[in-house]
């Protein structure tokens, strides 16, 4: 058999050539066209490198050269790096610099990042205009690739300051999209939404389980993506997969009227704690649709337990947010104590997760592999740092997180990773970041806290502002005399929090 | 107070609660740029809503329209309520 991620579009423009695939930018793109352009860059990727395997960077987001340069990475037997244009010039630098790609494919604004500096860390040749690739060759057919061999990776935040590239197998996504259909049944005449970013692992679903099913891609342009209403109703959307803040924002607006949104058949909320009130607004707008709350990680390929909303839903108590469920099929879950010892039924612990979407593991990171990616009695585990507890009946509660890793709206954040870049801006061991303000279980941002004196908080965001995502910037930068410390000698991050809440922090 | 002068002093205030103090021009980004994030937008378009009877789940929301003082005021001065 083969695992490459792009033959199942490959086969459906071999049957039903003439259909949409994705429809973007004003550009409609058919299943024969998008197999001809992923051909022509697995062409032209194998043409300008002799090494067997390795990664593809694709700069790009929410255009045509973004997903040929996907699938043509895949078709061409490498694993493609997704790798965001609005990431600051160092990020993208260092980024490049770990992976060492075999090639880059850019769009318009992936153009717009290749500065001297990020062209300096990239040796790899760059295709900049779909017009330079190579003919098409009607004989070609996607490589060959096996279930293990990498298919993507994806970075996610790092606590020691480095991002973590989680290598994700072919077999993983497979089993992903065979999952899903199973619990959705998928088929050509579905109308898929592309909200998340090629950088957000979400996008693992909107690709490959709509072109699974031989339906069509629309990627929400980035001006829409808060309050979509009409980009649902104008594509007719049937399934919508995004961030629950989508939800709550465009309640907010009083977008969610009864009925608005009658195409719609599914609804995947992941990335974030899903609040009761949105879910239940917006299965009223869209009556015909079920409603599903997905926790997911990147490390076990995107999508991981499913809670549907009832007439009675799960709600995790005193938290008022819709409970995250049961496994997906083919997943085993087990609520794990600090030794990785199995908990009972009621007991809080850490969700641990086994079975065949489960990563390989952290790019040139063994030990951090092995910490993470326990084998237990012969089976990979990986532990999700979620703090949950199962019910007798089988359902997991999300309680938060059982290290320092936040979300800021659905952006995994390490605050390790946000201080260690404190730090060295600051010249200073002695700082902080906290996630604040939270409301349901989903941070707003990030509030840091240093000890030098005269340094200006603008200065810091700024210098912040050149290393790290924009959404782990923190949004405020406070002077104390001294960091608040535990008995441990940690740092109180709940006395920092306390004191935010009580505004007892005196703004430098 | 002049509208231009009464948004401008809204979203300085806007601003000022996220530690943001940095001046903007009519014409700077501030919602693309990230400078106001969803929460910010939420509660500008709650004061557009109040003060200028803009009906956005009628009109639909693009983050264009919102994004400099310029856009808003082109917003305002297209008509409260108008279809695009």
């Amino acid at each position: 058999m083969n695992y490459n991620l792009a033959a199942p579009m490959f086969r459906h423009s071999m049957t039903q050539g003439s259909r949409l695939a994705v429809s973007v930018g004003g550009r409609e793109v058919s299943y024969a066209e998008l197999a001809a352009l992923a051909q022509r860059v697995a062409r032209w990727i194998t043409a300008g490198t002799s090494r067997p395997r390795g990664f593809v960077g694709v700069l790009a987001s929410r255009s045509v050269e973004a997903y040929a340069g996907v699938l043509g990475t895949c078709w061409s037997g490498n694993a493609y790096v997704p790798l965001n244009p609005q990431l600051p010039e160092e990020r993208l630098a260092q980024l490049l610099g770990i992976i060492q790609p075999v090639a880059v494919v850019v769009d318009d604004a992936g153009r717009e990042t290749l500065s001297a500096r990020v062209r300096e860390a990239c040796a790899a040749p760059i295709l900049s205009n779909l017009e330079e690739l190579p003919p098409f060759d009607p004989g070609d057919r996607p490589c060959e690739v096996g279930a293990e061999d990498v298919g993507y990776m994806i970075f996610t935040s790092g606590s020691t300051g480095v991002p973590k590239g989680v290598l994700v197998p072919n077999r993983a996504v497979h089993h992903l999209v065979s999952a899903l259909q199973e619990v959705y049944g998928f088929g050509p005449e579905d109308r898929f939404s592309k909200a998340y970013n090629l950088s957000f692992d979400g996008s693992i679903h909107d690709m490959f389980t709509a072109w699974n099913a031989g339906g069509s891609v629309h990627p929400v342009p980035a001006q829409m993506l808060m309050a979509p209403m009409k980009f649902i109703q104008e594509r007719r959307l049937t399934v919508w997969a995004s961030v629950p803040s989508t939800a709550v924002f465009m309640e907010r607006l009083r977008m969610l009227q009864p009925g608005a949104f009658p195409s719609l058949r599914c609804t995947i909320f992941s990335g974030e704690p899903l609040p009761l009130r949105s879910a239940l607004a917006w299965q009223q707008a869209a009556p015909n649709s079920v409603v599903d709350n997905i926790c997911g990680h990147t490390e076990c390929c995107c999508f991981s337990t499913l809670e549907r909303l009832t007439d009675s839903p799960n709600v995790t108590p005193k938290r008022g947010l819709v409970a995250i469920g049961k496994p997906l099929p083919g997943f085993e879950a087990a609520v794990f104590d600090e030794f990785c010892r199995p908990l009972g039924p009621g007991q809080e612990g850490e969700l641990a997760l086994a079975g065949p979407q489960v990563a390989l593991g952290y790019f040139g990171d063994a030990e951090r592999t092995a910490a993470r990616f326990p084998v237990i009695d012969g089976k990979v585990w990986y532990r999700t740092g979620d703090l949950v507890y199962r019910e007798e009946s089988g359902i997991y509660h999300h309680l938060g997180r059982v290290d320092h890793q936040v979300k800021i709206r659905g952006h995994r954040v390490e605050l390790g990773e946000v201080e260690a870049h404190l730090a060295e801006i600051c010249g200073s061991d002695s700082v902080a970041a906290v996630a604040w303000p939270v409301d349901h279980g989903s941070a707003r941002g990030v509030v840091a806290f240093h000890c030098v004196q005269g340094l200006a908080p603008e200065d810091v965001r700024d210098a912040l502002m050149r290393r790290i995502p924009r959404y782990a910037v923190p949004q405020q930068v406070l002077r104390l005399t001294d960091i608040p410390l535990t008995p441990n000698g940690k740092i109180d991050r709940k006395l920092l929090v306390e004191m935010l809440e009580a505004g007892a922090v005196a703004v430098s | 107070m002049n509208d231009r002068l009464a948004i401008r002093e809204f979203l300085q205030k806007l601003l000022r609660q996220t530690g943001d103090r940095r001046s903007f021009a009519d014409s700077d980004s501030l919602v693309m740029s990230g400078r106001l994030d969803s929460v910010d937008t939420l509660d500008l378009v709650v004061f557009l809503e109040e003060k200028y009877g803009i009906d956005f789940a009628e009109r639909g929301f693009d983050k264009n329209d919102l994004d400099s003082l310029d856009n808003i005021m082109a917003l305002i001065e297209a008509g409260s309520g108008a279809s695009v």
